[in-house]
């Protein structure tokens, strides 16, 4: 049974067992461990921070020579290779503080370390923060086309459009459509309302009313609820009333 | 005139308003503001301005730009491209000068007009993005416009 189960862990358990065989008569025999063999009369060892504890040199007796440890320069510390647990921040200075005896292990946690030169920015706690420009509030007060401007497509619009400049295409308002003076649209325009100062040519298509200025020119086909035209308006059209509308078109 | 007091605007910014949608070519010499839904060509020899609740998508060219909106499509902008921190950006944008705050969100190829004094330009072509998947579905403007 035993030694079913040793085979089964393989021949990582026998290496075991026979290294603690091995120990065991090294034990009995009295022989030394092999650390304690390590550290022979040959071997030197120095202990630089305090006295030295133990210099035994049989060959080498002329070469070393054993000084005491010199005094320590203000500000030194030993040499050890420490990583600091502060790593100091960019361009952040810190004061370099002399421990007054050797660092403890303690001590090397409350070290910091200069920041070079070159790390050091010219300008400290320099605020690079923008200034975000504000564009104002969403506006939903209507559409415009601005002089100077011409717009060519589909505009959609659920309010208001205002045109002013040159609109191409197809626009459909589900508010008032102004066409102001010297603005020019050309194609299909639907709107509930329409006022027309400027110079229409295509299909219009009013739900409720149009009303031509003077100086507004209407060419194409027309389809409206209500018209109204002022004198002085230019009209090349075919007109096509909304019957069922109680309103009746006049004309001044 | 009743009427001709309306007209007395003398407002030189285009406006597409948040409840608009226009698809097209748009030329203007002066500025134009972008609410709504924009499908197109935008050729703006002053300042664009796209707010935040605006979509544009398509070829952008104007001298300067604010974005605060959606903005996917190439751009050409003589001066400052200006990103807010509300903006979001899928473009290939050439630009005399960029600022993008924090915030602001941005994927696409980005260059500046005119290279520094020493550095030579990168010598590769801007390709266009894959354009995104329209979801006909969104605009409110256009479910109006299929009634």
């Amino acid at each position: 049974m035993f030694r079913k189960r040793k085979d089964s862990e393989g021949a990582q358990g026998l290496n075991r067992i026979a290294r603690l065989i091995e120990q065991r008569q090294r034990e009995a025999a009295g022989e030394p461990d092999d650390e304690a063999l390590l550290s022979d009369d040959d071997t030197i060892v120095l202990n630089r921070g305090g006295a030295p504890r133990e210099a035994v040199a049989d060959d080498a007796g002329s070469d070393v020579s054993l000084v005491t440890p010199r005094e320590r320069y203000e500000g030194e510390t030993d040499l050890a290779p420490v990583t600091p647990p502060n790593v100091p921040t960019y361009g952040q200075v810190h004061e370099t503080t002399a421990p007054e005896s050797g660092p403890t292990p303690s001590a090397f946690a409350q070290h910091t370390y200069a920041a070079p030169a070159w790390q050091t920015p010219a300008e400290p706690q320099r605020s690079y923060d923008m200034p975000v420009p504000s564009i104002g509030a969403s506006t939903a007060s209507g559409t415009l086309v601005a002089a100077d401007a011409e717009w060519e497509g589909k505009l959609i619009a659920r309010g208001d459009v205002r045109v002013e400049g040159i609109l191409r295409g197809e626009v459909e308002a589900e508010g008032t459509l102004i066409i102001a003076p010297n603005a020019q649209v050309h194609g299909i325009v639907r709107a509930r309302d329409i006022v027309l100062g400027g110079d229409v040519e295509g299909e219009i298509s009013c739900e409720h009313r149009l009303e031509i200025l003077p100086g507004g020119s209407a060419r194409g086909q027309i389809n409206s609820g209500t018209l109204v035209v002022h004198e002085g308006a230019y009209i090349d059209s075919r007109f096509q009333m909304r019957r069922g509308d109680t309103e009746t078109g006049t004309t001044h | 005139m009743a009427g001709n007091s309306a007209f007395e605007t003398g407002d030189a910014t285009s406006l597409l308003d948040s409840n608009a949608f226009f698809d097209g070519v748009l030329h203007t010499k002066r500025d134009l503001r972008i609410d709504g839904e924009y499908r197109g060509e935008i050729h703006c020899e002053g300042q664009l301005t796209i707010a935040e609740s605006a979509q544009v998508s398509g070829q952008v060219h104007a001298s300067a730009i604010t974005l605060a909106g959606a903005l996917d499509g190439e751009v050409e902008c003589q001066g400052k491209f200006e990103l807010l921190p509300s903006a979001r950006a899928s473009a290939n944008v050439v630009a005399g000068s960029v600022v993008i705050h924090p915030g602001a969100q941005y994927e696409g190829d980005l260059r500046m007009r005119e290279a520094p004094e020493g550095l030579s330009p990168r010598e590769t072509t801007i390709t266009s993005l894959p354009r995104r998947a329209q979801n006909n579905a969104e605009s409110p403007a256009r479910q109006a416009s299929e009634r």
